[in-house]
Parts: C-alpha cells; structure tokens; sequence
C-alpha cells in the first residue's frame, strides 16, 4: 500500500516535471532561460511559502 | 524555508554553509538555465529523453567520484539506456528542429550538473538535516536567480506576457517546480529509490503528449524506441539478479 502510494506519487511528479519542458518550449520564443528559470523557482517556491503548506 | 524554520531542523554548519550554497545555485539556478536553454534548440519530447537517463548518469558520477561501485550489470544498464538515447536522438534528428543535437548535448550537460548534485549532497545531508539541506539550497539558488535577472533585465520580460504566456508561466512556477520536487521527495519517503527511479521513463512521455498538443511537436517512432532504452537500462541497472538457486 505505501510502496504503491509512493510510486503513484513520483508518477504524478514525473508527469509533472514533463508537462513542465512542454509548457517551457511553449514559452520558449516568449522569455529568455533566465526569465523561465525565475518563474519555475522563485515564484514557484515564493507562492508555496506564502500558501497554508510553506 | 517557513517549514524548516517552524520545525527548528538542523542546518548545515561551519563550511558546509558555503557548500551547500553552492550545490544549490548549481541545481537550482544553473541546471535550469541549462535546461531551458537546451528547450530553446530541441522538442520538449527529445529533451525529456535525455533528461529521463538522470538516474543513470547520477550512478556514473558517482562511479567517477568514487563513491558508488560501478558493478557490471549497473554498466550494462548504463550502456544500454545511452546508446538507445543516442541512437534514437541520431536517428530522428531529420525531423527534429536544425541543430537540435545542440540542444541535447546541453540538457546531457545539465543533467551531468544535476547528477553531481545527487550525489554529492548525501554527506551534507547526513551532517544537517534533508529540510535544512533542501532551505538553504533552494534559498540560494533563488536568490542567485534574482541576482542575475535584476541585471539582464529578465524580470521586465514578463511584463510583456499576454494572458496565455502568463497561465502558462503560472503552471510552470505552481506545479512544475517546487510541487514536482517535494512530490519527488515525498515519493522517495514511500517506496524504493529502484522505483521511484524507474517513474523518471513517464516524464519523456508526458512531455510528448502535451508539445503534441501545445505547439504541434512530432511523436516519432524513435522516441519511443528510446524511451524503452531508457527503461530498460534504469530497470536492469536498479533492480539486482536473483541469486541461483542451490
């Protein structure tokens, strides 16, 4: 039950880590590496600081 | 940050601050720099091949560090994921974007730098705490982030975004960050690191199936003989031979 919890779990990681170079390449003729690397760490980890779970 | 705080973990001491620091600008400021550029000459699906044999080259570099004992069915494990990387980036690289092959070789370089991290953060976790680890680390290489964007101007980028850009930035700062990272984690908590490895093969194919949809990219025929490389040389190389029975 957990070993099965846990690889449902990297599954969804993984599959959001994908989706993530998808939506990057989207926007890759819009903002420079720098500018995409700011938005998937610093507002990513900014807003989970200011959420109930940070 | 808030968590470690409120949890009062333990936090790398003396010279392990600096290092930590270091290790933390290095996976989160320099290896995403790194990967975003290489999306700039390749398809997400192609990138996510490369990136997809981490677990293989984190074996590698701990092999080359002399901290992980290189055995031959991990070698083997090893080969065959690489070579079936490389044969089927070669091979569909007429329908790839021009110089596409650059792109790669830059997303292998960032993985190099993220398995590098893998293996040498274990001794500076050992000695503090995995939260603190992971709050100066993170902490770090967002600041540097910032540094460096104050001064090529990449914050005023943004300004430019119509509403799509801005969803789509939005997705990836929530979810393809942070949230993907401590479900990682997470994971690693519940079930075997060999598992947990062996999910790193869904990545490619998520990738694939969304660029197909967002910005039209090919799924070919030799992406998905890679892909099986991939999970071929990850399983062999992380699961160990039954021992003959006497």
């Amino acid at each position: 039950m957990t070993e099965g919890f846990g690889v449902a779990i990297a599954i969804v990681s993984s599959s959001l880590g994908g989706s993530a170079a998808a939506v990057t390449r989207y926007l890759v003729g819009a903002a420079d590496p720098i500018t995409l690397a700011i938005l998937r760490w610093v507002i990513g980890l900014r807003s989970y600081c200011l959420s109930p779970y940070g | 940050m808030p968590v470690a705080l409120w949890l009062n973990v333990r936090w790398p001491q003396g010279w392990d601050r600096p290092a930590v620091a270091a290790l933390g600008v290095c996976f989160f400021g320099l290896f995403f720099i790194l990967y975003n550029i290489a999306l700039g000459f390749t398809t997400a699906a192609r990138a996510s091949l490369a990136l997809s044999t981490l677990p293989l080259q984190t074996m590698l570099a701990g092999a080359l560090l002399g901290l992980e004992k290189l055995t031959f069915r991990k070698s083997l494990g090893v080969a065959i994921a690489m070579i079936g990387v490389f044969a089927a980036l070669a091979s569909g690289l007429s329908s790839a974007p021009p110089g596409a092959w650059r792109g790669e070789l830059i997303m292998v370089g960032a993985v190099l730098c993220m398995a590098v991290y893998n293996v040498l953060s274990r001794p500076f976790i050992q000695r503090s705490s995995a939260l603190g680890f992971l709050a100066v680390g993170m902490g770090s290489g967002a600041l540097a982030l910032l540094i460096v964007g104050a001064f090529t101007g990449s914050m005023s980028v943004m300004r430019a975004f119509n509403s799509h850009e801005w969803i789509a930035g939005l997705y990836l700062g929530a979810s393809g960050g942070a949230l993907a990272f401590v479900l990682w984690v997470l994971a690693l908590q519940h079930a075997s690191p060999t598992r947990v490895a062996n999910t790193m093969t869904v990545n490619p194919i998520a990738a694939a199936t969304l660029a197909a949809i967002l910005v039209g990219e090919p799924i070919t025929f030799n992406l998905v003989f890679g892909l099986l490389a991939v999970f071929s040389g990850i399983w062999i190389s992380t699961t160990e031979a039954k021992p003959a029975l006497p």
